[in-house]
């Protein structure tokens, strides 16, 4: 078996709003082994982003980590100064958000926001750095003479390459990418996942694919984790999740989405997600589980193993 | 029967130019976003168009319920050229064309009760009085879902969830029972959960009213689920049209090809890509012969020079493409 390199234990993140508080990551124990990539998959506002930026510590103002460990490499990453996170992102953890033209700097070009990283956490010459910027360009399929580019004057698909450029140009152990894809039409999504997949090979990296399309990360990820207002309800490797989902939502999950290749019947699951300033109790799923018997409103179950690198959250299981 | 035919559509939008650009150069240029497009839509059927984003299907859906003038071509809707209508022309064939948009936010009055919302069509044409349209909008509420319907009724927007706002935007688009809907993406801005209820909500009323549904999609799993014939467009061109199972079983175009392979699928069998080079291109100045010839792996001579015709391969499928790929499934 590899070896874990994040683990994540009991984390509670919450947001402060005058709504009240939401409880938006509530209970999530997640292991990530190295060279892995993990889907983690749930529909909008299930929390999957608040558990994404937690693991680096960026979070907007209102989120507060109440609880909980993060710890990457034998580190724990929540007991880590101001300064000492600053290292680890960038160096340790690189991040590829969905939208590059709000997290790249429109006025400067893209070769000098990536030698400007690369100064920043190695201790490089400017022509050493050069060099490499010029190198992660190549990496992600682009030609060097886009250093010089602004990003404005790249396409859709190429500021995402840049992105990952940037994520990736100083060999991070961890990358977190929040709907890498999502802005982009599906022949470059294809593409671009094919370069996340190559240089988690290459760069024998780990990474967290968090994504709200489930056959996405079926066909990319090792795992899938799946989760639902704010609980991480079913953990497992991604052919399982889909040949033999356990969690009633899984399941679900999995009727209602549409295939191309395949004719089937599709079904809802009925009801909407709830409103996480006031979770429902027990299992937060209850309401909409086909499954619900009284204990599920009452108390929350624990995730347990079910079996190998199974881990489901239901009472049916337990 | 035939109810909307459109042939060699065409709509070209003018490039909007800065002061210096427009001293550089003094010849206009144009977006050819819909670029001589032909097909027909069957009574009680629903035909899907996809491709990637800039490729021209929202200007189509504008175009044939006539929110848009197009510059040449024709559409003919219920035996009726409507290409070139006026507005005063067009009025009494509004109650039976109705348009969903993507956005339900965007499309629904903020500060109007949805009951109302959903009322007001009857009333603007003159089918019902207020009390009627109450009853009817109530009637409606029920049934795309949204009960108990008094309370929805006096119910504003920002009160519902994407997946609720969507239920009204559909309800107002039904209660003057159109004949033909443009659905213009009316799923991607809700969420995986909800959507299928949504799209089974539509096909709900596609039985009801025997409705024909132009649909636009990006999302060929969604439009596999749907739709009775998939017409796949590139750069304002149909490239490909056939049988919603014919067009997954058997795609002859290579952009379909690309398409189809690029899909991620729980179900997939085995991956056979195509691969297609550089990306999509500009749509102002588009290649010359056929517009994918630049970025096609099967690209020959004749396809820089020739622009290729959409021509039939029997059962129905249509392909522009000099050397589609037969039976290569
Ligand atoms: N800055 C914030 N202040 C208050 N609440 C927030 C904030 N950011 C997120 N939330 C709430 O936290 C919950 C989880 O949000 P999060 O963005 O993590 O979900 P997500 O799964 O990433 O959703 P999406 O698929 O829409 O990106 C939601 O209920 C959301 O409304
Ligand atoms: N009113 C307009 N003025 C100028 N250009 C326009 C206008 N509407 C659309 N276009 C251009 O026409 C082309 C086709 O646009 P259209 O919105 O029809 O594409 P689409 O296939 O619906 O794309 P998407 O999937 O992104 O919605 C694009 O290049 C677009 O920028
Ligand atoms: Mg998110
Ligand atoms: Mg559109």
């Amino acid at each position: 078996m590899s070896k874990t390199l994040l683990s994540i234990g009991n984390l509670k993140v919450y947001y402060y709003t005058n709504r009240g508080v939401v409880r938006a990551v509530d209970n999530v124990s997640l292991t990530v082994s190295s060279r892995e990539m993990v889907g983690l998959v749930g529909e909008s506002g299930s929390g999957k982003s608040t558990l994404g930026y937690a693991i680096v510590r960026l979070l907007p103002p209102q989120g507060r980590i109440v609880g909980g460990k993060i710890v990457l490499d034998g580190k724990n990453l929540l007991e880590l100064s101001e300064a000492e996170i600053r290292k680890v992102r960038g160096k340790e953890v690189g991040m590829v958000f969905q939208d590059p033209l709000t997290s790249l700097d429109p006025l400067q070009k893209v070769g000098d926001q990536l030698i400007e990283t690369i100064l920043e956490h190695l201790n490089v010459s400017k022509k050493e750095a050069y060099k490499m910027a010029a190198e992660a360009l190549m990496e992600v399929g682009l030609p060097p003479d886009r250093l010089n580019s602004y990003p404005h004057q790249l396409s859709g698909g190429q500021r995402q390459r840049v992105m990952i450029a940037l994520a990736t140009a100083l060999k991070p152990k961890l990358i977190i990418a929040d709907e890498p894809t999502t802005a982009l039409d599906v022949i470059v999504q294809d593409r671009i996942m094919d370069l996340l997949v190559s240089l988690k090979e290459e760069l024998k990296t780990s990474i967290i694919l968090i994504t709200h399309d489930i056959s996405l990360a079926a066909e990319r990820a090792d795992k899938i984790a799946v989760m639902y207002a704010g609980h991480l309800y079913e953990y497992a490797p991604s052919d399982e999740i889909v040949s033999k989902p356990l969690h009633p939502y899984t399941q679900g999950l999995i009727q209602s989405i549409p295939d191309v290749f395949v004719r089937k019947e599709i079904k809802e699951i009925k009801g909407n997600p709830p409103d996480l300033a006031n979770p429902p109790s027990g299992c937060r799923f209850h309401p909409r589980c086909p499954y619900a018997i009284e204990k599920c409103a009452k108390e929350e179950p624990p995730i347990v193993n079910v079996g190998k690198e199974r881990y489901v959250k239901c009472w049916l299981y337990t | 029967m035939v109810e909307l035919e459109v042939s060699s559509l065409k709509k070209y939008f003018p490039v909007q130019k800065s002061f210096i650009e427009r001293l550089l150069t003094r010849k206009k240029q144009f977006i050819r976003a819909v670029d001589g497009i032909s097909f027909k839509i069957f009574n009680g059927q629903v035909f899907s168009l996809v491709g990637e984003s800039g490729c021209g299907k929202t200007t189509t859906g504008r175009l044939v319920v006539r929110l848009e003038k197009p510059d040449e071509g024709k559409i003919v809707f219920e035996d009726k050229d409507i290409t070139f209508a006026k507005e005063k022309e067009l009025r009494p064939l509004r109650r039976k064309m109705q348009i969903i948009f993507q956005d339900p936010y965007a499309s629904l009055n903020p500060r109007m009760r949805i009951g109302d919302t959903i009322a007001e069509p009857l009333i603007v044409h003159g089918i019902a009085d207020k009390k009627e349209a109450k009853e009817e909008a109530l009637k409606m509420l029920e049934n795309v879902g949204l009960t108990p319907a008094h309370m929805f009724y006096k119910l504003l927007p920002h009160q519902l969830s994407g997946g609720q706002r969507q239920r009204v935007a559909i309800a107002r688009a039904m209660i003057l029972k159109p004949k033909f809907i443009v659905a213009d993406e009316p799923v991607s801005m809700i969420d995986v959960s909800l959507r299928t209820s949504i799209l089974k909500l539509i096909m709900k009323f596609k039985t009801l009213y025997n409705l024909s549904i132009l649909f636009i999609t990006h999302d060929l799993a969604v439009a596999r689920l749907i739709s009775d014939t998939i017409a796949v467009m590139y750069l304002g061109k149909i490239v490909e049209v056939a049988s919603t199972e014919e067009l997954i079983d058997n795609p002859m175009h290579p952009y379909t090809k690309a398409l189809l392979s690029s899909v991620p699928s729980l179900f997939r069998r085995k991956r056979e890509k195509v691969i297609l080079k550089g990306e999509i291109a500009n749509p102002i100045n588009p290649p010359s012969g056929c517009r994918l010839h630049p970025r096609c792996p099967f690209a020959k001579s004749i396809c820089s020079q020739e622009e290729p015709k959409l021509i039939s391969y029997g059962n129905n499928h249509y392909v522009a493409c000099h050397f589609p790929l037969l039976g290569k499934g």
